[in-house]
């Protein structure tokens, strides 16, 4: 039994001098106890990784497009009350950020993996806090309900079609066929829209949303109304048609009963902060 | 004469299982856990999983998260051979197997991890033996039919607490409640040919059971350091205090030999209570691992464990017998008495060391092995030391490996743990006073499997 135990040993060694090239570069600083097993990540880590970097490629595209306002003060104010509501809102495992882009056009964005943009000109629009979390809620909504991948047709995450493996295969080997999907992601922010029932979908989620954390849900059907009534200029282009979407909202606030001045709207606070 | 003690002889010897239903000279006779079973039990200065909450409570507190962990043997199974055991007849020896088998869960744990602190909350068998066994042996001048019945496990279970003192040093405690149980039967029935005429003139018929009872505290400690990064040393310490014992036999037999007019028959009973509580050696544990990267550790443990401080019931214990009607052979109950007295029913356990090395590495991140060597020395005293009745003296060694598939949430093993040793039964005679020995070897190979 000794000499089979020494053999074996030796084995052992022998593969267990070269498995350390494995280790995955960045995990180096880990606690010398962690093992290599600890590095495995789920399907789903990988999915929301790969999900990450894909919204980030979409948002470095519009920000190439617009400005990014460097206004300390707004940014803050933006990046709380955004923050506070994907807290209880938001994906857990998404860290998201809140920019504001220069840019008159009313218009907010959700690139995917926690990117949320709203514009300067939706700023100017907004009249209190509650229609600004109802904007920001709206872009969640898109984000939390994957809206852009599922569009992309990259949201199945049992089937080989999701962004993992997509960003993988087109990664190793045609790394010009991701530059399109991200454009094509851009296109559909920026000019095509997402499809009405995505919005409808946010939209509810919205009012419900508001209603949830103690804001005034019809702040957010009255800053639609507003958009409409801004020079024949809807709120954007990319969205359906505003009227439908005010109609389909106070349908269901009518029919859940939601009364007109329940919660909070933050009109002081608001102005106190948001001065463009 | 000669003839008759050697079915005497046969007989302790067939019933040696008696010694392995109490094999309190071994400590190292069963592994538990996946990783730990993999590296030979080799865990003192690694046991960051649940396994570790009873290797080393101390280790749980690198545990990686919150876990709940299981094991157990899928298949397990031991073998004796003792050799040149004296046939009725002749100077002809032979040799006797006995085989058990059993399917075991074997450990069950769970692992919660707070800041500073991890506690657990285990249930394991360290120690177990089931075996059932119908023997007939027949070679014309004597035969022989056996039928075995014997079922004996320890239990722990208990709650561990591991507390981090600083990045480098952690201490841990446990607290065991030790339950253990066992019971035995056989009946065993010889025909053999006395006078060597062909025919089967003498018989002998036994009857045997017993029962185990006890219940008990393991309590242990437990100290990981480490001084520097990548190696750590660990220390545990550990006790069973047995606080309530019970140990109970009833043997009888007859024997009838109708050839000769000086030929014998009669029969005897015997039976004994014993509530003294067995003494179990105190365990000092020392662990160095090396852990050189994230895909490999090599772990060395030396454990020690202390001699006995008082005398501990061997097997059975024979003493209060009340012996209502001795064989022929032993002229009278006063006889059977001083015979008695005049034997140490009791077996003193030396001071013994065990050793074990082990491997554990990567191929990628999802799969790993682990291999592990260790000792399971005896602390039964050499020949001559004891006068004990009948003990076996075997010093083990064994041999195991793992394979483990990783996913991110959970871990499955499976490996197969070997033992081999070779030693010598030891029989104290008192017609004559002498001293007899066997070879005997034993074996076992277990298949075990674990999800953590």
């Amino acid at each position: 039994m000794m000499k089979i135990t020494l053999l074996i040993f030796i084995f052992i060694f022998s593969i267990s001098k070269n498995t350390y090239a494995d280790t995955i570069e960045n995990e180096k600083d880990q606690h010398f106890r962690t093992r290599l097993s600890k590095f495995i990540k789920s399907d789903e880590q990988n999915l929301l990784e790969s999900e990450i970097v894909f919204g980030r490629g979409i948002a470095s595209k519009l920000l190439g497009k617009y400005e990014l306002l460097k206004d300390e003060k707004i940014n803050d104010y933006i990046s709380k009350v955004g923050t506070g509501i994907a807290a209880q809102f938001g994906r857990k495992p998404i860290k998201y950020f809140f920019g504001i882009l220069i840019s008159e056009e009313i218009n907010a964005f959700a690139t995917s993996g926690g990117y949320i943009f709203i514009t300067t000109g939706t700023l100017k629009t907004l009249e209190n806090e509650a229609q600004l979390a109802g904007v920001l809620v709206h872009e969640i909504s898109h984000d939390r309900r994957k809206h852009m991948i599922e569009n992309l047709n990259l949201k199945d995450t049992t089937s080989e079609q999701n962004i993992y493996s997509a960003f993988n295969i087109l990664g190793s080997a045609v790394r010009t066929a991701l530059e399109k999907l991200n454009l094509i992601a851009f296109q559909i922010l920026t000019e095509k829209g997402l499809p009405e029932n995505d919005e409808f979908e946010a939209d509810k989620d919205t009012v419900q949303t508001l209603h949830k954390i103690g804001y005034n849900p019809y702040s957010y059907v009255n800053f639609l109304e507003k958009t409409l009534s801004i020079s024949k200029k809807t709120f954007s282009s990319t969205h359906p048609s505003t009227e439908l979407r005010i109609q389909k909202l106070n349908e269901f606030l009518f029919s859940n009963k939601i009364q007109k001045n329940s919660g909070k709207i933050n009109k002081d606070r608001f102005n106190s902060y948001v001065e463009i | 004469m000669w003839k008759f003690n050697s079915i005497i002889i046969l007989n302790i010897l067939i019933l040696l299982p008696k010694i392995v239903m109490s094999d309190d000279t071994h400590y190292k006779d069963m592994l538990f856990g996946g990783r730990a079973a993999g590296m030979g039990g080799t865990y003192i200065a690694i046991s960051d999983d649940t396994a570790g909450c009873f290797y080393n409570p101390a280790g749980t507190i690198y545990a990686y998260e919150d876990s709940i962990s299981g094991s157990g043997n899928a298949f397990f199974s031991q073998k004796y051979n003792i050799e040149d055991i004296p046939k009725p007849l002749g100077e002809e020896t032979g040799s006797y197997e006995r085989v058990g088998e059993s399917f075991l869960a074997n450990f069950f744990g769970i692992l919660r991890k707070h800041d500073d602190f991890t506690y657990c909350f285990v249930y394991l068998i360290p120690e177990t033996n089931s075996e059932h066994q119908f023997l007939s042996i027949n070679e014309n001048v004597w035969q022989y039919e056996l039928d075995w019945n014997l079922e004996d496990t320890s239990y722990l279970a208990g709650p561990s607490l591991a507390y981090s003192f600083s990045d480098s040093i952690s201490w841990g405690v446990g607290l065991f409640y030790h339950y253990r149980s066992g019971r035995f039967n056989n009946t065993e029935h010889t025909n053999y040919d006395f006078d060597s005429d062909g025919i089967q003139d003498t018989s002998a018929n036994f009857f045997h059971r017993g029962e185990i009872k006890e219940h008990g505290i393991l309590y242990k400690l437990g100290l990981q350091w480490n001084p520097v990064d990548e190696i750590v040393f660990g220390f545990v310490f550990d006790q069973t205090v047995i606080q309530n014992s019970l140990y109970t036999k009833v043997s009888s037999g007859t024997a009838h030999n109708w050839i000769y007019s000086n030929g014998y028959s009669g029969g005897y009973q015997l039976a004994s209570e014993n509530k003294s509580h067995r003494s179990v050696p105190i365990h000092y544990g020392f662990g160095v691992a090396y852990y050189p990267s994230p895909s490999t550790i090599y772990a060395i443990d030396i454990d020690y464990y202390s001699s006995t401080s008082t005398n501990i019931p061997f097997g059975f214990p024979n003493n209060n017998y009340t012996v209502i009607l001795p064989f022929s052979q032993v002229e009278s109950a006063e006889t059977a008495e001083a015979i008695n007295n005049s034997f140490s029913q009791t077996l003193r356990l030396s001071e013994t060391y065990n050793y074990s090395i082990g491997l554990e590495t990567y191929i990628n991140a999802e799969n790993s092995l682990s291999v592990g060597f260790f000792s399971n020395n005896t602390s039964a005293p050499d020949a001559g030391e004891s006068t004990a009745y009948y003990y076996d003296h075997i010093d083990m060694i064994g041999l195991s490996g793992a394979y483990s598939s990783h996913t991110p949430n959970s871990t499955f093993t499976t490996g197969l743990v070997l033992t081999k040793g070779e030693g010598n039964l030891i029989v104290n005679h008192f017609l004559p006073r002498k001293i007899n020995t066997f070879p005997i070897s034993r074996s076992s190979w277990a298949l075990f499997i674990a999800v953590n």
